[in-house]
């Protein structure tokens, strides 16, 4: 259940006083404070967490930024991305090429993971404290360990030291405290190399970081990783053991770094760093909301607070049409009204606003001008591919009274409630909203990024995409896609799944599928029970599978939890992605449950039997921002051992979503959703249906709006 | 390159819309000499005021907003007990309560809303007084987060003058506002019965200060 702030407690909703502040006033440097303080830095090594060079430092990015880096050095290659999980976690996804040191003399292509971890902050006279794993579960070419402090010695200065074990205790080494480092069981790699961790020879590193001002800062470091295998395979000497470098920030997301590296080597480094909490435009680039309409006095206007309009019936198809078209102008379709002396319902289906509170403040102050005065209770109900999904009831007199107020006053007052319970009698649908065509005709691109042979492969193309709603939640759609240019379908790699290859044939599909129907299907979403959602899908529900897909959701309104089952029946299609399909099918089905942990944090569980025909279940935790920001990880573990897996061991990823309005200032209910899987293999592998019922219902319900309801007002 | 997007499903559509306006933004810059026509209207205010005077009938403001570059008259949009909304031509708008900035919408880095404590009691009256007053804004997550500000009220200078052909006797009333190392100084010249015939108010850190001049108060 979400407990709605109580009165006197504004400041509450911020994390620190001192942060709400620093929010709020944007821009206001505040003064360096005497007691212990994150320490943040906006300068990464070449591993792409901050850093000094090759070495680790203590620091932490600021809480939530995103960073990418690409470093070049002596053919090799590293490019990371990194996410600053909490204050003091922070993640990185590296995928990297090393010249000469695989079998044969290759190249070696390889995906690893670090984490690094704030242990104590500094304060007084103590540095701060961290600690970190290097590539901890991939084949372990940068396998490390390190305890690391860093020091403020002056304002623009800051000294670190640390030990290092793994890569970072190849050079320099005081002995083995822990015990010998046993050796790497390769294995298919993905695993957690648990009991190499702080094993083996120890070597101390140290280094400077000064920042000469604003925009540039210089590095000098005393390294503890001897580039064995690289050196080894002749690709550069490692003459010496310092490194030097410099960071220089081109603006407030970009930088470069420039290296002298070994006593040989030049090295160069690209870095951007996104802050979720900092879009690149003003937000609320918008026409304005109308202002609220109050109603004149009853003591002196008594005839205007009459309710005989009842009995006429033009006044209620006058105001329905009067209002769909105020509302239009505002994005929302008022799909039905019920209009009564005292009560009026409108079920909308917002599509303009990211913010549901947004859709519902503006759709309750253009009430204000178009029902009668007798009517005091305004519902106003989310409708969601034709679900009436939530409705929020507001007084008309809170409205009145509360519109240049803050935003939780009004929320103090909002009620949140299953339309389902609700009184669902004397609704009038909208003429003409069904049937609803929409249709566009778009430029699509499709990437391919992690093949050894050309990590970088694409196509670009034209799709096609319509939708045709019959009823409300009845909605047949279709995707189809006409390559114009690209060279995905030069790959020569073949699978070497020994599993039925249930996703590991993407190559084909992308060499043979042109043109290509990707999605053909129809939906029926419906309401069965209070605090239940449906879907059924029939058809080709996605580029690889056809059949039919069936999910129920139980969510009440205002619960954190909501619990999901989902059974599907599919065919897995031909390469040509028309109509015909391959000799395999199977049923494949998920029980869900899905928790809102608060302060941003959201888990996922998923069990079931994925395409395979492999048992197993998918954890998910996405940690969200209020202003749609999604950055997650998922991983999937199934019956399926790492040897019948293949490469990697396990199926994970990477998942980020990128609400458009962010990037424009506009309103949109667009965003922008990827996926980063190091690996596509044939384990653990999901049907992906569209229109999942809890991405589709939840932005509508208590929790979500709350934290977004700053926008109420606006 | 000759793709654009159509259809009338702007969930498909809006990403190539957006591609293609960064597209044209950056060959603009890249290729064109000329600045982009930014709205820096350099209109003269009292011309301005003219024209609007004579096409609306209801309170008419001017506002001047340095760091847009914008001069705009703005026209009464909606009145709700001691509030009152007015907007520009493209519906962006500014709430006064009793004549004090306490929202706007539609810039960009809006004022969501604003506490006065008893400040536009007392700079009605033209009294000097100390007292606290509240600002609110969306973070750059679109959380609502309220600026705390203690203030000083003091009486300055008699100021005549004359603005659209109407002149006015005022006191100007000088309003210091801080909050740790921030500062905000907001100036209302006020007649004697009470009207804010011209004010210079905050809107918040990005936008800075807006010049209001009052136009016509009620409907002709």
């Amino acid at each position: 259940m979400y407990s709605v702030p109580q009165k006197g407690v504004e400041g509450s909703l911020s994390r620190r006083p001192k942060k709400a502040l620093a929010a709020a006033a944007a821009l206001i440097v505040i003064g360096a404070a005497s007691h212990a303080e994150p320490m943040l830095s906006d300068s990464r090594g070449t591993f792409g967490l901050p850093g000094l060079v090759d070495m680790p430092t203590a620091e932490s990015a600021p809480e939530g930024t995103l960073g990418a880096s690409v470093f070049r050095f002596a053919g090799a290659l590293r490019v990371s991305m990194t996410f600053q999980v909490t204050d003091r976690l922070s993640g990185a996804f590296r995928y990297s090429r090393v010249p000469d040191v695989f079998t044969g003399g290759s190249a070696l292509y390889d995906r690893s993971f670090d984490i690094h971890y704030r242990l104590l902050d500094e304060k007084g006279l103590r540095p701060a404290i961290a600690i970190g794993l290097r590539d901890f579960i991939g084949t372990g070419i940068y396998s490390s360990e390190y305890i690391v402090a860093t020091k403020t010695l002056r304002p623009r200065l800051r000294a670190t030291a640390g030990l290092g074990w793994g890569r970072l205790g190849s050079k320099g080494s005081i002995g083995s405290p822990f015990g010998d480092r046993p050796p790497l069981d390769f294995g298919e790699g993905g695993k957690a190399n648990t009991d190499q961790w702080f094993r083996g020879p120890v070597s101390p590193f140290v280094g400077l970081a000064y920042q000469v001002n604003d925009k540039l800062t210089l590095k000098a470091e005393y390294s503890s990783d001897a580039y064995a295998l690289e050196t080894a395979a002749g690709t550069f000497a490692r003459d010496s053991s310092v490194n030097l470098g410099f960071d220089y920030a081109i603006n407030k997301s970009a930088s470069v770094s420039g290296y002298y590296l070994h006593g040989s080597e030049i090295g160069l480094q690209f870095n951007l760093l996104i802050d979720p909490r900092r879009p690149p435009v003003p937000s609320g680039l918008e026409t304005a909301p109308l202002p609220v309409r109050p109603r004149p006095s009853p003591v002196t206007e008594p005839e205007a607070w009459a309710t005989d309009w009842t009995s006429d019936p033009e006044v209620h198809p006058g105001i329905q049409s009067a209002l769909v078209k105020a509302l239009a102008k505002d994005g929302q379709v008022l799909e039905s009204m019920a209009l009564s002396a005292t009560r009026v319902e409108v079920r909308i289906r917002n599509q303009r606003y990211l913010a549901y509170p947004q859709a519902i403040g503006r759709t309750a102050r253009t009430l204000t001008r178009a029902v009668p005065p007798s009517v005091e209770t305004f519902v106003i109900t989310s409708v969601v591919e034709g679900m009436p999904s939530s409705s929020v009831t507001l007084k008309r007199r809170d409205i009145e009274r509360l519109e240049s107020e803050g935003s939780l006053e009004i929320l103090r007052q909002a009620e949140f409630s299953d339309p389902v319970r609700g009184q669902n009698s004397g609704l009038v649908p909208t003429e003409e909203v069904y049937p609803r065509f929409v249709w566009a005709l778009s430029p699509y691109g499709e990437a391919s990024v992690f093949d050894p042979d050309d990590p970088f492969r694409a196509d670009v193309g034209l799709q096609l995409t319509g939708r045709y709603e019959f009823a409300p939640g009845l909605i047949l759609s279709g995707m189809m896609r006409k390559k114009l240019l690209g060279n995905l379908d030069d790959s020569t790699r073949v699978s070497d799944s020994t599993l039925h290859h249930v996703r590991s044939d993407l190559v084909e599909y992308q060499k043979q599928g042109d043109p290509g129907l990707h999605r053909l299907t129809l939906a029926w979403y419906g309401r069965p029970a209070p605090d239940i959602y449906s879907r059924v899908t029939v058809g080709l529900l996605e580029r690889m599978y056809g059949g039919i897909s069936g999910e129920v959701l139980w969510k009440p309104v205002d619960s954190r939890l909501a619990l999901g089952a989902e059974l599907n029946y599919v065919k897995q299609r031909d390469f040509d992605t028309m109509f015909s399909f391959r000799d395999y099918d199977t049923v494949t089905g998920h029980a869900s449950a899905y928790y809102d942990f608060g302060k941003g944090f959201m888990g996922q569980v998923d069990v079931g039997r994925y395409l395979v025909g492999d048992w197993g279940a998918t954890f998910t935790l996405d940690r969200e921002f209020a202003n749609g920001w999604k950055v997650g990880a998922f991983a999937t573990f199934t019956d399926v051992s790492s040897a019948e897996f293949g490469e990697g061991s396990f199926d994970k990823g990477i998942r980020l979503t990128i609400p458009v309005a962010w990037t424009t200032g506009k309103p949109s209910i667009n965003k922008v959703s990827t996926v980063i899987k190091p690996l596509n293999r044939d384990g653990g592998a999901r049907l992906d249906v569209d229109g999942r019922l809890y991405e589709t219902i939840r932005e509508t319900h208590q929790g979500d709006m709350q934290i977004q309801w700053g926008r109420f007002w606006r | 390159m000759g793709l654009t997007a159509c259809g009338n499903d702007t969930s498909r559509t809006e990403g190539t819309r957006i591609a293609v306006d960064v597209a044209k933004g950056l060959k603009s810059r890249l290729f064109s000499g000329k600045k982009s026509p930014s709205s820096q209207s350099s209109a003269d205010p009292e011309a301005l005021a003219t024209i609007a005077l004579n096409s609306f009938p209801g309170p008419l403001i001017m506002a001047s907003i340095d760091s847009l570059g914008t001069v705009s008259a703005l026209g009464e949009f909606g009145r709700n007990g001691d509030t009152q909304t007015f907007s520009t031509a493209v519906q962006q708008t500014m709430t006064f309560r009793n004549g004090l900035l306490v929202g706007t919408r539609g810039l960009g880095h809006d004022l969501m809303s604003a506490n006065l404590g008893p400040a536009d009691s007392l700079i009605r009256k033209r009294q000097a007084g100390t007292y606290k007053r509240v600002y609110r804004y969306l973070d750059g997550e679109a959380i609502e987060r309220p600026l705390p500000l203690s203030c000083n009220l003091t009486v300055g200078e008699v100021s005549d003058f004359t603005f659209a052909g109407t002149r006015y006797s005022t006191v100007q009333l000088d309003e210091a506002c801080k909050v740790t190392q921030l500062t905000v100084n907001n100036s209302y010249w006020v007649t004697r019965d009470g009207t804010i015939a011209r004010s210079r108010q905050w809107i918040g850190q990005v936008i800075g200060y807006v010049t209001i001049n009052l136009l016509r108060s009620e409907r002709i």
